[in-house]
């Protein structure tokens, strides 16, 4: 059924919306684009004047002509570690080579000789993540002096750290996808692993160095003097070691050489949904930021999103009279059908039951699902601890993280409690979660929490026969407001990778599709549920 | 590298205009073969990152034709002219040669500058 919109364009609220989530957007594209700079001008013009691209020319030039970038983890570091590590040092994301979804994964050595900070890792370990579950060939563009070693507590020794690069790599290798590296610059320590444990390792002539210990750190331990290239140059590697597979001339071959591996990969995507003909939905995707509230209080029907985010704004809404305030239903998005789950309110015990009964309907028939997540919270209350809320809240989280099929998450309000799992948030592994820049997650809401903690003092106050006055009850809440509203904040979220990027509203459509594409690069396995509290 | 040679080749990118390597451009030519140095599918605007390649349309006017005429020509009026300068023309006791002054213009500009400007006869392409 066609989806009807309410909203009315040349209405005070419609631009004011517009007005407020164009001011949050260009926050977002300011943080975005000094990342894209990567490190400062200086170390770019030295990148430069050594012949070497610089990473976001190297992966415009690895990709086919018109491919889409699906970057992920754009603003990663922002605001840390004094902003010395624009993007995290790194960039990663999905683009085509010769038609072929890859992950891209490529140092910035522009940001501290790409060496790894915390953020850094988490980064390479999540783009790793993404490759795996969807089965995408991994490329490496490397360029890093390795572990960034005032850092190291926090890089080298846990489970989630360095290591896990290449052990991630060993994995995916033993599960037939493919790892690719193209040394391009240097791979020192444990950085040389990552091309000695790819498939297929290119390396650039009198550029790329591969070994597990530098010049400077074999004279100190051996006295023997040996120049970089000689050590572990491109001519040694391919010549003599063995480490590498093709010696490039310099940038720009070395990435024609990789796209040439691509196109021996022999890989067809498995074709795990009835795809219909795409179609651009009835309501132009551009009044997104009109129909949405700017702030996150006013309530407004998420219908009215998914009516510019569906093919021909046609929604087949499924139980669209019992638990109202989740909406759930099967869509075509540019032509892949999708099962629907989107916030219209709190979450009650009907809404979870429905929830629940979708994702399971989504997961025999094997279509992938989008979580629309604008969530306070399950009800509270006595009358709804009594009638179960928790029992039913559970069903939904089961058959959340129960599914096999795909979810993608997108944060197009607030991310709070338990609704956050209900909905799949990162704990539940969607294969994507991109928020909007209106977002907010956090445990509660600031206003709850320090009113939370406040009851406690003042109640350990009155026990004691002490008075505390509503200034002073003020005051004590005023930091706990600060910090939650910093916290929630998406670039706050986004810096420590708590999601995938943060995306234009306007661009929704485009960046599920894409998602939903490189996920059916999978195929989807029957689902096992867990046991239901009835 | 913007040099001279994307100059006098004319070496422009046809969405935004901008100059590109002459060199990069030049590997991008299917037909030139990998000995020299090997070949690009494409090569990525700088400025609107748009994927370029050169075409081929004139390669056997140009290569067969037009080069070498155009080579021949300019050696034989360089050599003529070079002949009038003691600066690029040695006449000494019964050896008559050019000196490394006039070889290096004869390179330049019996070699060089028309290899260059017939580029100008090839154009840039946008790889969809």
């Amino acid at each position: 059924m066609k989806l009807t919109s309410k909203a009315m364009p040349s209405s005070d609220g419609f631009k004011q919306n517009r007005v407020a989530h164009l001011d949050a957007l260009s926050q977002i594209s300011e943080a975005a684009e000094a990342a894209r700079l990567g490190g400062g001008e200086n170390s770019r013009a030295r990148h430069e004047s050594r012949g070497k691209m610089l990473p976001r020319r190297r992966v415009a030039n690895l990709l086919d002509p018109g491919s889409p970038f699906l970057e992920v983890g754009a603003t990663a570091a922002h605001n840390m570690y004094d902003n010395a590590a624009p993007a995290a040092g790194v960039v990663a994301g999905i683009g085509r080579v010769h038609g072929q979804e890859v992950m891209v994964v490529c140092n910035d050595a522009t940001v501290k000789g790409g060496t790894y900070y915390p953020m850094t890792v988490k980064k390479h370990l999540r783009a790793q993540e993404i490759a795996e579950e969807n089965r995408l060939p991994c490329i490496y563009l490397v360029d890093s002096g390795g572990a960034n070693l005032p850092q190291q507590d926090e890089v080298f020794p846990d489970r989630d750290h360095f290591g896990r690069i290449f052990y991630n790599q060993a994995r995916m290798s033993s599960k037939g996808i493919p790892q690719i590296a193209v040394v391009m610059g240097s791979c020192t320590a444990g950085g040389a692993y990552v091309p000695a444990m790819s498939d297929v390792t290119i390396i650039v002539k009198e550029q790329g160095t591969i070994f597990l210990a530098g010049p400077p750190l074999v004279k100190a331990a051996t006295g023997e003097v040996v120049s970089a290239e000689d050590l572990g140059g491109g001519d040694v590697h391919t010549r003599l070691s063995g480490v590498a597979d093709y010696l490039a001339e310099d940038d720009a071959h070395a990435l024609a050489l990789a796209r040439r591996a691509v196109q021996s990969l022999n890989i067809t995507k498995p074709l795990t949904v009835n795809w219909a003909n795409p179609e651009e939905p009835a309501y132009d995707p551009e009044e997104i930021l009109g129909v949405v509230p700017g702030d996150l209080r006013t309530p407004y029907d998420i219908r009215e999103v998914i009516a510019r985010l569906v093919d021909g704004s046609r929604f087949d809404e499924f139980k669209p009279r019992f638990g109202e305030t989740l909406v759930t239903g099967f869509a075509h998005l540019k032509g892949c059908p999708i099962g629907i789950i989107a916030n219209n309110g709190v979450l009650f015990s009907e809404a979870a039951q429905k929830g629940a009964h979708f994702v399971e309907l989504c997961s025999q028939r094997k279509i992938p699902l989008v979580f629309l997540q604008n969530i306070t919270g399950f009800m509270v209350g006595r009358k709804y601890e009594n009638e179960g809320i928790a029992r039913h809240g559970a069903k939904m989280v089961t058959a959340v993280a129960s599914t096999n099929v795909p979810k993608i998450t997108m944060l197009v309000g607030g991310s709070f409690g338990a609704g956050n799992y209900g909905m799949a948030g990162r704990a539940y592994q969607p294969r994507f979660l991109w928020t909007w820049p209106n977002s907010r997650i956090s445990v509660m809401g600031g206003e709850q929490a320090a009113g939370v903690l406040a009851t406690v003092k003042r109640d350990a106050i009155e026990r004691q026969g002490g008075a505390w006055s509503a200034e002073e009850e003020a005051e004590f809440k005023r930091p706990t407001i600060e910090m939650f509203e910093e916290q929630s904040h998406p670039l706050y979220a986004s810096a420590r990778l708590w999601d995938d990027g943060i995306i234009d509203p306007r661009k929704s459509r485009d960046v599920l599709a894409l998602s939903l594409s490189a996920a059916l690069n999978a195929p989807i396995e029957e689902t096992r549920f867990g046991v239901f509290r009835m | 590298m913007i040099g001279p040679g994307s100059i006098l080749s004319n070496f422009r990118c046809p969405n935004c205009g901008t100059f590109q390597p002459s060199f990069q451009m030049w590997r991008t030519n299917p037909w030139r073969g990998p000995l020299l140095f090997p070949q690009l599918e494409f090569h990525v605007c700088r400025t609107c990152q748009v994927h370029l390649k050169l075409s081929n349309e004139k390669r056997w006017v140009v290569g067969c034709l037009l080069l070498p005429t155009a080579i021949f020509s300019s050696f034989t009026a360089l050599w003529m002219l070079l002949g009038t300068s003691s600066f690029t023309y040695v006449d000494d006791s019964g050896t008559t040669e050019l000196t490394f002054a006039g070889g290096v213009l004869l390179c330049f500009a019996g070699i060089y500058l028309p290899a260059q400007l017939l580029r100008r006869l090839f154009k840039l392409e946008i790889v969809e």
